[in-house]
């Protein structure tokens, strides 16, 4: 790992920026599988808005956490920002070029090992793909799955995968990592030491880190500010402690306790 | 560039360098297939496409087998990288491309087959017009990504396109000069079917130069160029409109 500071692709000091985005799904008949009958007009989409117009600048360098409820459009939120999906309306302008996504379930090609599977995060992060190989030791190392790393990936549980999902971004120089509730499947061993291992790139490389979480502590931890998503738009946005402060108080709907009298 | 090189090699490995004969499997289908066509076509049904019938099928066997295998893989390869293109914004445009380029690998290891064919059979290796090859075959791989586009661009939305190529290239097989020659077809009332399907000129422009020794016809691959170079600014066109939202649909 180079621990030198990331070449600065342009001066406006930003990760990435969101002017007033929107973004809707579309819901499908027929089971959501798009095919010539929901080209028709009754079987046409029903329109899910999940993103509805915020605004956001992810400065370069740091932490910004992202809490909210399941639904809240935590997700949608992170796979604008590295263009994994385009907005429906709105503009997201990312001044990163190859931004990582590290999600659970989605993007982990099934029949690959972890070996190849890191490989090719590597390759993604921006490395060639010498680079990479020449890193391998270490990534499995930091894996910790010892000989499941030359197994299928399909073979692994959602801890696994994340781990080596984990291990293989912390070693490519990634930029601009964008972490989807991953950390919530790791064990309190790994979980620390993906903390430690990230505070310690953001210290020394100026890598700019987003993360998505339903709890409070693991951005009190690493992030200077948070953002508060709520229906889709930013319920609060500030320094992260005040955000968690507000976030933490919030009430549990009563209507969900009902049942447990 | 890197990922693109990277996403080609990952499937050959996965698909021979594991298997236990490796690359032999690339010429083992072809090589059977080439036994029962000779069987079929040239000693029980009698085609006599012209030229040497053993050479004749084989060379129109790869290039079929190539084009029906890319334009079939291409169509899908939004939803067979769904993992990669729910991963990163990486360029969805590389997929089909990647899908025809694993088509060719197959191809391009099996051309020298092609020549032991030709010492087997007693004939002699067209030095003289062996690299006329490689453009027919960059013109091949041009028309095939731009019908990939187009097609895969069309199945992110409706995804009856697979069933439809699927059937589509399996008709290509029949309609293609692969085991009949357009001689054969003389008088027949169908020799539109050459002068229609791109893949006609392309197939029987290899033949001239890798096995027969003789100059391409420069006209019909000039038409073939044109309607290609068509297809690709239209895919290239309807795919990245399709590329943005891709995620959402897969």
């Amino acid at each position: 790992m180079t621990e030198q500071p990331l070449p600065v692709h342009d001066d406006s000091g930003l990760a990435v920026e969101l002017i007033d985005v929107h973004k809707h799904y579309e819901r499908l008949a027929n089971g959501g599988i798009p095919s010539l009958r929901n080209l028709g007009r009754e079987g046409r989409k029903a329109e899910h808005w999940v993103i509805n117009g915020v605004n956001i600048s992810i400065p370069r360098g740091g932490a910004t956490g992202i809490v909210g409820l399941n639904g809240a459009g935590k997700s949608t939120l992170l796979r604008l920002m590295c263009g994994v999906t385009a907005p429906s309306r709105g503009q997201v302008i990312c001044h990163y070029a190859n931004p990582c996504l590290l999600a659970l379930g989605a993007g982990v090609p099934n029949v690959l090992t972890g070996r190849e599977y890191a490989t090719t995060l590597g390759i993604l992060a921006g490395l060639d793909k010498t680079e990479v190989l020449d890193r391998m030791d270490k990534i499995k190392e930091f894996s910790g799955i010892g000989g499941a790393f030359d197994q299928p990936v399909r073979t692994y549980s959602q801890g696994m995968r994340m781990r080596v999902g984990f291990a293989a971004v912390m070693h490519c120089d990634a930029e601009f990592l964008l972490i989807d509730e991953v950390l919530a499947v790791g064990d309190k061993d790994f979980k620390a030491k993906c903390m430690v291992t990230l505070q310690r790139l953001i210290a020394t490389t100026g890598t700019t880190v987003v993360f998505t979480s339903h709890s409070a502590a693991p951005v009190r931890k690493l992030c200077e500010q948070a953002l508060w998503i709520e229906g889709g738009l930013i319920k609060m946005d500030g320094d992260a402690d005040e955000v968690m402060d507000v976030y933490e108080d919030l009430d549990v709907n009563p209507d969900l306790l009902v049942n447990e009298d | 560039m890197e990922i693109t090189r990277h996403l080609i090699g990952q499937r050959f490995d996965a698909q021979y360098r594991r298997a236990s004969l490796g690359v032999l499997w690339v010429w083992a289908e072809p090589m059977t297939r080439l036994v029962v066509f000779v069987l079929v076509f040239e000693k029980a049904l009698q085609i006599r496409p012209g030229g040497n019938a053993t050479i004749y099928l084989f060379v129109g066997i790869l290039f079929i087998r190539s084009a029906t295998q890319g334009l079939n893989m291409a169509t899908t390869s939004p939803m067979s990288n769904s993992a990669l293109i729910n991963l990163v914004g990486v360029d969805r445009r590389i997929f089909p491309v990647v899908a025809v380029g694993n088509a060719f690998v197959d191809l391009i290891l099996s051309i020298p087959v092609i020549f032991i064919l030709i010492i087997v059979q007693g004939e002699t290796i067209p030095f003289h017009t062996l690299p006329l090859s490689i453009p027919i075959m960059a013109l091949q791989f041009e028309l095939l990504v731009g019908a990939g586009f187009v097609l895969a661009a069309l199945n992110v939305r409706i995804r009856d396109v697979t069933l439809l190529v699927n059937t589509l290239t399996t008709m290509l097989f029949y309609l293609t000069p692969v085991f009949w020659s357009p001689e054969n077809i003389e008088g027949t009332g169908f020799e539109w079917i050459v002068d229609v399907n791109p893949l006609a000129p392309l197939l029987l422009s290899q033949r001239d130069v890798l096995a027969w020794g003789e100059m391409p016809d420069w006209g019909a691959l000039g038409i073939v160029f044109v309607i290609a170079t068509v297809l690709l600014i239209i895919g290239w066109k309807m795919y990245t409109r399709v590329s943005g939202t891709m995620a959402d649909h897969i």
